[in-house]
């Protein structure tokens, strides 16, 4: 059994605002189509599932020197 | 006139071994692991030896040393990364594979048309994917993890690369006017090319100035502008000219500044247009010099303006964004390819680059599945608890690989077929003279004793060997028909 510790859920996000000339909130407005799409989203949980490792913050990828 | 654009991608990939508790293997073990991935693949390949010693004696490496007269840069020692004839070898489809300081790198065979050229790069992912099961089936003496990425930094301030090279007349730099034409002109280029063709971080590295994201991998660690050294202080602009072919003829950039791609269609632009620009450069097609004052900060700060509104001070005196730089390459593409037409490919290239600035400028998200960039930026965006994972599990080579997850969904756009790129792990473009390497190794591969980029010995008898001059790195179609009839290939 992995002793990886399964990542955690990603918070709550808010319901995405109305288009404003404000950066984030634009971000928010594009990110909208990305954030509907069922498929991407199984994709990533399951990616999420199959390599937790690869997903933690702490490891950094070193290289061999 | 501009000359046909021989090209090839040397990409030296991302390679961690973890052990069986996690830990990352570094120094002597790490790379003992790594000898035994290179030198058994090779073994299992057949690949024949490459001896870049005897390269080195064979043609005569040009420095641009003289010619500028600019930079006093010393000669490059092309014996300095002799790594040794058991970890280097060509593979049947004319690609090299071989250790490269800390990592497995693979060269792709020599392709004229920009799609040959992505096909070869795609495969070279094969290629390692082909490796790594061959060491865990039958190498692997404990159960160590090895971890490969297609990127250029492994995110502790370490950068290794993905050069993109480029066969150029030897009159762009046989006079130092010429040598500051190509230079003023194609820096700027290279600079604001990330924008379709970077490769997408989380974070800074190299003590610049931080960020949660940026367009490019390498961008932090170009330090200076013009040099020969492609490992320490880098240059936007290598001066190492090792042409591999005619020297009087030819003189290869060397171009160090792109980032290593996942999709299909950032890869055909940073070759495409690469290759029009180079060919407007030859043709002394541009007139307005669109040189940043000061270059080095310029690709760092293009590379962390997302929304493509940092000014930059040019030498002329203008101010510009980078998307504005780059799209005067565009547009100046576009007249420059109505009269001196390339190929369709270069066409559509152009056209397709020019659509999508449009379209990143108002909503990057748009390009999802065009563009590295911005297909990594939208997955943090969407995992933000973890970004830096998700930016790197898109660029594993591997099966389940998230880059392939993706492909499989039909969410990453395609330009060439997943046949097309099995193909391109047996054969060579039928266009360059990889395809009369890859010909001769498949064919007479026991009977080949050398081999490099430019030529091919083979032993006849006992007393005789013949050496097949490939100096010259574009075949034409007669002799390919020649070949194929000969070879039956």
């Amino acid at each position: 059994m992995s002793e990886q510790k399964p990542p955690e859920k990603p918070p709550k996000k808010e319901e995405p605002k109305k288009k404003k000339k404000n950066g984030e909130e634009e971000e928010e407005e594009e990110e909208k189509d990305l954030e509907a799409d069922e498929e991407l989203g199984n994709i990533l949980k399951n990616a999420r599932n199959r390599d937790p490792q690869e997903l933690n913050q702490e490891y950094r990828q070193k290289s061999g020197e | 006139m501009a000359i046909s654009k021989v090209c090839g991608i040397e990409n030296e990939f991302g390679f961690s071994v973890l052990d069986q508790g996690g830990n990352q293997l570094l120094g002597d073990e790490y790379r003992e692991i790594l000898r035994s991935f290179v030198k058994e693949f090779l073994k299992y390949q057949k690949a024949v030896r490459h001896d870049k010693s005897k390269e080195a004696r064979r043609t005569s490496v040009i420095t641009l040393e003289d010619v500028a007269g600019l930079f006093k840069e010393t000669a490059h020692d092309v014996l300095a990364d002799n790594i040794g004839p058991e970890l280097d070898g060509f593979l049947g489809n004319g690609a090299r594979f071989y250790m490269d300081v800390d990592h497995p790198e693979y060269s792709t065979p020599e392709c004229l048309n920009p799609l040959d050229l992505v096909v070869h790069d795609k495969a070279s992912e094969l290629v390692m994917m082909d490796a790594l099961r061959l060491y865990l089936n039958q190498l692997a003496s404990r159960k160590d993890r090895i971890v490969l990425h297609k990127n250029n930094s492994d995110g502790a301030g370490k950068s290794y690369g993905s050069h993109l090279n480029i066969l150029l007349s030897r009159d762009l730099v046989s006079e130092k006017d010429n040598f500051l034409y190509l230079l003023q002109h194609y820096l700027p280029f290279q600079i604001s090319r990330i924008i379709l063709t970077g490769g997408g971080k989380v974070g800074s590295e190299n003590d610049r100035p931080s960020c949660a994201f940026q367009l490019s991998q390498r961008a932090d660690f170009f330090e200076r502008l013009v040099a020969i050294n492609t490992m320490e202080s880098r240059p936007i602009f290598n001066l190492r000219d090792e042409p591999h072919a005619t020297a009087k003829k030819y003189f290869r950039l060397h171009d160090i500044s792109t980032d290593a791609l996942m999709c299909e269609y950032a890869d055909f632009l940073r070759i495409a247009l690469t290759q029009v620009v180079l060919a407007m450069i030859e043709d002394r097609f541009l007139e307005e010099v669109l040189l940043p004052k000061k270059p080095v900060e310029a690709i760092i700060k293009i590379s962390r303006d997302l929304r493509f509104k940092e000014m930059i001070d040019l030498e002329g005196g203008q101010r510009m964004t980078g998307l504005e730089i780059l799209r005067k390459y565009l547009l100046a593409a576009g007249k420059y390819l109505n009269v001196h037409p390339m190929t369709d490919q270069h066409t559509q290239a152009v056209a397709k680059a020019l659509e999508l600035s449009e379209i990143l400028e108002k909503d990057p998200m748009k390009t999802f599945g065009y563009l590295d960039w911005t297909t990594t930026w939208a997955l943090t965006k969407l995992q933000p608890d973890a970004a830096l994972g998700f930016s790197k599990l898109f660029r594993k080579v591997a099966s389940d690989g998230l880059y392939y997850e993706l492909v499989k969904s039909g969410k990453i756009k395609r330009l060439v077929t997943d046949e097309q790129i099995l193909a391109a792990k047996f054969d060579a473009p039928a266009n360059t003279r990889a395809f009369l390497r890859s010909g001769l190794l498949k064919k007479l591969g026991d009977r080949v004793v050398e081999v490099d980029w430019s030529g091919i010995k083979i032993r006849v008898n006992d007393s005789v060997d013949i050496s097949v001059d490939l100096m010259d790195p574009v075949l034409d179609n007669s002799t390919a028909v020649v070949l194929q009839s000969i070879l039956g290939l």
